[in-house]
């Protein structure tokens, strides 16, 4: 009788340990450790202090925060307020996020206003840095200071490693260092942006991210002078400088774009034009290599990405080619030997035909509201001047990756804008006009391509969901572990397989915590582990998520 | 031959094998961080010393200085002599004195940063003193008539509004707007012939006022 039953009922006892044995592989992917809600600070200085960051170093994690003083300029009745970051705040947690410690390094031992910067592992070390405005000699100066782990104590002096001239003698100024470095932590490079200038009746321009040449400094982790240069320069044109990396044995690459010229159309319809950049690669060796490499010269980007591949010792510089400022028609890939700082080829992959038909009929179809008619408009625009080119919405390139087989995995998220206009009349009869601009972001091109940049496959995540709710968000973040992708975004989980060529997202496991996490900010230690925090007011909430 | 080669090699080698470019003086991080920190004082700047313009222009003379102490409270106080009847500001818009000495009493609470180069605050301001207003004119003094000025007391208490900016390094600018009252108050044996009159000014007034400032900060 029983077997009877048995027999009947197999189906559905299959079916619902298929299911079963489905959902546990899911979630076997994701360990999600989650963390207390910490209370940072007594309640008085709940609004002062400002989470920084956090290091890993050996079996702890050591999250950082500043406390934030408010101090005001004043030109009469007009204040202008500042925020300047004192002392740093340490709480030392263990793998599995269980409090340990709690202090608070104070940067008395100055005596002076001086800016907290950033805490880093250098060495066997933590390292605080911190940046100070000396007005009598114009300079900003920066200082570091070694904290033992184990014990969150300053161990040492501290040591002045970089300063850069004031343009202005306000007592307030952006910090003007950056600080990388190397993967095994063993060097540093330390170097200056340009100080804002007074402009025409008092007003600062920041330049701070526009520097065309610069000073930097290398260090060893006892802060010993490796190497040092004054007013280097990526290219001798105006390079403005994007990135700079330094490797274990103290090579630097310094990646640098040049000021865009407009490109104009013969048929020129207004907003077709478009802006070609060139950008620049600088590798500077310790063995006395000095080259510099001209990257997408004379081509129009809507964005550019520097990746190195550390088991082929290559760069590939990967450029998403824009059509007349409309979409992007390809992607390009330049490779370049690290070892002799060469060009070694030029690969482009292009958005054919068949590709875009594919790609971005179903987007179209699924947008709604007022964004339709801002695509018909496109629509129209494209039959009238590019009868014969073909572009996707995607504008700018995510994470990239190198997987073990040297193959590289490139993604992009297609995103929009659209603007909602509301009016609202009130009893007076009077009537007053909003309009809120919502950012859309759709589907996830995940592009695979082999170590010659031959295309492989493509996976598409459909991401097109709740427009009216204030649009699709961005992916929260994507690591490559074990050779798979994973995503995380809103709630949901992906990982992704590229045996199939369209795939959706599925939801977490432990969706209570999830929604704490939105606009939050998020740290990768590694491929599989990566922290994810959020602070409101005095409650700092945290979680881990880790591969396995 | 074979000597100049191994020369020029060796030579070749020992200057282009850096290509990262070490200037003569290659700058070395350095733990005496006591000099870099030297600004002269300008962040730590808690005395100032004042002079007010529109007082200066009613022809008071005098300064005043100011301390503050901790984050958050000041303390302001000035003493100023007024020689002669000021000929810009007549009653009612200030005090109608002929010739005056005042001190002045200021604690301020700042809503700014811990030094005193930059400043927004509240404030009561005190003044006391005495002088002297005009009483009556003796016709009967000969050869011609004489005028006849009566001793007064005086205080004046304002709360005030107010906010200074730093210039250059050692300068500050300021503006402040007072509004209260002030009493002016004769002495046990008044001169004034007219009784009347000893009530007018007996009594309280209200005072509206503004001042600029100029301060030296050290």
């Amino acid at each position: 009788m029983l077997a009877i039953y048995f027999k009947q009922r197999m189906k559905n006892i299959l079916i619902i340990f298929l299911l079963l044995s489905n959902i546990l592989v899911a979630q076997k992917e994701f360990k999600e450790i989650v963390g207390k809600e910490y209370k940072v600070g007594s309640r008085r200085e709940k609004k002062h202090n400002q989470f920084k960051g956090a290091v890993k170093y050996g079996d702890f994690y050591y999250v950082v925060f500043t406390k934030r003083e408010l101090e005001f300029n004043y030109f009469f009745f007009y204040a202008h307020a500042h925020g300047r970051e004192r002392d740093y705040v340490l709480l030392k947690l263990d793998l599995k996020l269980n409090f340990i410690e709690k202090k608070t390094l104070k940067t008395d031992f100055t005596k002076k206003p001086v800016d907290a910067v950033q805490l880093m592992v250098i060495g066997k070390n933590l390292c605080a840095f911190y940046a100070f405005n000396n007005l009598k000699d114009n300079k900003q100066y920066l200082f570091a200071r070694k904290i033992t782990p184990e014990k969150m104590e300053y161990n040492g002096k501290a040591f002045k490693i970089g300063e850069v001239a004031l343009k202005t003698k306000k007592m307030f100024q952006p910090i003007l260092f950056e600080i990388r470095t190397s993967p095994d932590n063993s060097k540093m490079i330390v170097a200056t942006k340009n100080a804002p200038v007074k402009k025409k009746f008092g007003r600062i321009k920041p330049e701070s991210s526009e520097s065309k040449s610069f000073n930097y400094w290398i260090y060893d982790s006892d802060f010993k002078t490796i190497s040092f240069n004054k007013n280097f320069q990526i290219a001798k044109e105006n390079t403005i400088l994007q990135d700079f990396f330094i490797d274990n044995d103290g090579n630097i690459s310094a990646l640098g774009s040049k000021e865009s010229v407009l490109k104009k159309q013969k048929k020129s319809i207004k907003g077709e034009d478009e802006l070609v950049n060139t950008y620049s690669l600088r590798i500077l060796k310790t063995n006395g290599l000095d080259e510099t490499i001209k990257l997408g010269d004379g081509m129009a980007f809507f964005d550019a990405k520097l990746i190195y591949n550390s088991k082929t010792n290559k760069y590939a510089f990967l450029g998403l080619l824009s059509e007349r400022n409309q979409g992007s028609s390809g992607i390009i890939c330049q490779q370049i030997d690290t070892d002799n700082g060469k060009l070694l080829n030029e690969e482009e992959f292009k958005f054919d035909e068949d590709f875009v038909k594919k790609h971005e009929k179903t987007r179209k179809s699924k947008v709604r509201g007022n964004s339709k008619s801002r695509n018909s408009e496109n629509k129209t625009k494209k039959e009238e001047t590019s009868q014969n080119s073909y572009f996707t919405y995607l504008r700018n390139i995510g994470d990239c990756y190198y997987n073990d087989s040297g193959e590289l995995i490139i993604t992009s998220q297609k995103f929009n804008t659209y603007q909602v206009t509301t009016t609202t009349t009130n009893a007076k009869g009077g009537s007053t006009t909003s309009t809120v601009t919502h950012y859309v972001y759709g589907d996830i091109f995940v592009f695979k391509f082999d170590d010659n940049f031959n295309f492989v496959n493509i996976c598409v995540v459909e991401h097109d969901r709740d427009v009216t709710n204030g649009g699709n968000k961005k992916v929260d973040f994507m690591t490559l572990y074990n050779g798979n992708l994973y995503l995380i975004c809103q709630k949901e989980y992906l990982k992704v397989n590229f045996n199939n060529e369209k795939t959706k997202f599925k939801p977490l496991k432990n969706e209570a915590i999830i929604p704490k996490y939105d606009n939050s900010y998020n740290l990768k230690f590694s491929d599989n582990d990566i922290f994810f925090f959020n602070q409101k007011g005095r409650k700092l909430t945290f979680a881990r998520f880790f591969l396995d | 031959m074979k000597k100049l080669f191994l020369f020029t090699l060796t030579s070749c080698l020992f200057i282009g094998i850096y290509a990262q470019t070490k200037p003569k003086n290659i700058p070395i991080a350095t733990n005496d961080i006591e000099k870099y920190l030297d600004d002269g004082g300008i962040t730590e700047r808690k005395n100032m010393l004042r002079i007010k313009l529109i007082k200066i222009i009613k022809l008071e003379f005098g300064a005043s200085y100011e301390r503050k102490f901790g984050r958050w409270f000041g303390l302001e106080c000035g003493a100023f002599y007024q020689p002669i009847r000021n000929p810009v500001f007549e009653f009612p818009l200030d005090a109608p004195l002929h010739s005056s000495t005042k001190i002045t009493i200021a604690p301020k609470f700042y809503f700014s940063g811990k030094n005193l180069n930059n400043g927004f605050y509240i404030g009561l301001n005190n003044e006391i003193g005495n002088g002297k207003i005009y009483s009556r004119t003796d016709f009967d003094a000969k050869p011609n008539p004489v005028e006849i000025y009566q001793k007064v007391n005086y205080s004046e208490h304002t709360l005030f509004l107010g906010s200074h900016t730093n210039y250059k390094k050692n300068w500050t600018v300021g503006l402040d707007f007072h509004g209260g009252i002030y009493n002016i108050r004769l002495p046990n044996a008044p001169l004034i012939l007219n009784p009347s009159d000893k009530n007018f000014w007996d009594q309280n007034a209200p005072i509206l006022k503004m001042e600029i400032n100029v301060g030296y900060l050290f």
